[in-house]
C-alpha cells in the first residue's frame, strides 16, 4: 500500500500586511495566488504543458479520492481521474476564475462520477439497489479496502443514499470543504446543501445503529 | 450512534504503487491522443467536404450516362484512379484504414499537411502494419 501525506499544500509564508489582512487562513490564500500563476502559465502556450503539469501533480490525489469515494473500484477512478484532467486541460484557458481551481476540478470529477454511475445503470438496465449491491459486494470483497469494521459499515450506509447526497458527504465529511466551496462544485444552493448533509447524517446513524443492533 | 463518535479516515482505499507518480504522464499521454483523433477528425472531415461536391458531380453524371439495362454494365477497368478514389471516398462501409491505406501506398498526401499532420514517411514506402495504422488512427 503506498502511504500518501493527504496534506498537499506547502508550508504557508510569514506576509507583512500593509492593509488588513485576508479572511483566509494564509495557507488558502497562498493556494488561491499558486492557482492564479499556475493559470497564468497555462494560458501561455510555451509554458503550458509544465503548468499543467504542476496542476496535476498538486490535485491529482484528491481528485482520484473523491473519485474513489464514489465509484469504489480503483480502475474506474483511475479512468474518471485521467477524464477529469483531461476536461480540465481542454477547457482551462476559457476558466472565469469565478470559483476557485480546485472547486471547479471538483466539479469536473463529480460530474464525471455522477455521470459514470448514472450510465452504469441505463446500460445494463439495473434497477437503482443493484448498482449499489454491485459497489457494496466490491468493499465486502476487500480489494483495496483498507478501513476497519466501523468504516466498512459507514461505506455501506452512504451507498444507501443517492448519489448527489453521497457526494454532498462526502465533500463536507471527508473533504471538509465549506458549505460555499461545495456550492461552487455542486451548483447547489448552501441552504439546500445543509439540508442535504443533514438528512444524510440522520440516515447514516440510523443506519449504523441498526446495523450495530443486528452484529 | 453518533457519527461524531467515528474516528474519521480519510485514506481507505490502497492504491498501486507509483501510481501518482506515473499518473501525470498518463494524463499527458491521453490528451496527446485526444488531440491526434480531434486533427484526424477534422482532416477526415474536411476531405469528405473537399470531394463531396466532386464526387456529387461524378454521381449524377454517372447516373444520367451510363446504361441502366443490363445489357451494357459499366466496366470496372474502365474507371479511372480519380473515378475510384472517389469511390473510396463516400463508401461508408469501407473501414477509415483500409481508405487511408489506399492513400498512402498510391503515394497520396491526403493533404494531411495542411492539418499540420506528418504522415510517418517508411508508411510510404513500406508495406504500412495495419495494427500501425489503426494505432496511429
Amino acid at each position: 500500500m503506498v502511504q500518501h501525506n493527504s496534506d498537499t499544500q506547502s508550508e504557508p509564508k510569514a506576509y507583512m500586511y500593509l492593509s488588513k489582512p485576508p479572511a483566509q487562513p494564509a495557507s488558502k490564500a497562498m493556494t488561491q495566488a499558486e492557482d492564479k500563476e499556475l493559470i497564468l502559465k497555462f494560458r501561455d502556450e510555451a509554458s503550458r504543458n509544465w503548468a499543467f503539469n504542476q496542476i496535476v501533480r498538486k490535485y491529482q490525489q484528491r481528485v482520484y479520492a473523491n473519485i474513489r469515494k464514489m465509484v469504489v473500484d480503483h480502475d474506474d477512478a483511475n479512468d474518471l481521474t485521467q477524464e477529469t484532467f483531461v476536461k480540465a486541460w481542454k477547457h482551462l484557458a476559457n476558466f472565469r476564475e469565478e470559483s476557485q481551481l480546485y472547486t471547479w476540478l471538483y466539479r469536473i470529477a463529480a460530474n464525471e462520477s455522477l455521470n459514470f454511475l448514472s450510465r452504469k445503470r441505463r446500460r445494463f438496465f439495473v434497477p437503482l439497489h443493484d448498482v449499489r449491491r454491485e459497489l457494496a459486494t466490491k468493499l465486502d470483497s476487500g480489494a483495496g479496502f483498507t478501513g476497519d469494521e466501523i468504516q466498512l459499515k459507514l461505506q455501506k450506509a452512504l451507498l444507501t443514499l443517492p448519489d448527489k447526497q453521497r457526494l454532498v458527504f462526502n465533500l463536507k465529511y471527508f473533504e471538509e470543504l465549506t458549505y460555499e466551496e461545495m456550492s461552487e462544485v455542486t451548483e447547489t444552493s448552501v441552504g439546500a446543501l445543509k439540508a442535504s448533509y443533514h438528512h444524510a447524517v440522520k440516515k447514516i446513524e440510523a443506519f449504523l445503529a441498526k446495523s450495530m443492533d443486528q452484529s | 450512534m453518533k457519527l461524531d463518535d467515528l474516528k474519521k479516515e480519510k485514506e481507505l482505499f490502497t492504491i498501486p504503487e507509483g501510481y501518482f507518480e506515473d499518473l501525470p504522464m498518463q494524463i499527458q499521454a491521453t490528451i496527446g491522443q485526444s488531440d491526434r483523433a480531434n486533427t484526424w477528425a477534422w482532416a477526415w472531415g474536411g476531405l469528405k467536404l473537399k470531394y463531396a461536391l466532386p464526387a456529387l458531380s461524378l454521381a449524377l453524371v454517372a447516373y444520367f450516362l451510363v446504361p441502366k439495362s443490363g445489357t451494357n454494365p459499366l466496366d470496372i477497368n474502365s474507371l479511372s484512379t480519380a473515378q475510384v478514389e472517389e469511390y473510396l471516398l463516400q463508401e461508408t462501409r469501407l473501414d477509415d484504414t483500409e481508405v487511408v491505406e489506399y492513400f498512402i501506398k498510391s503515394g497520396q498526401s491526403l493533404g494531411l499537411e495542411d492539418a499540420g499532420v506528418n504522415v510517418p514517411a517508411e508508411w510510404l514506402e513500406n508495406e504500412i502494419d495495419t495494427e500501425d495504422l489503426e494505432d496511429y488512427l
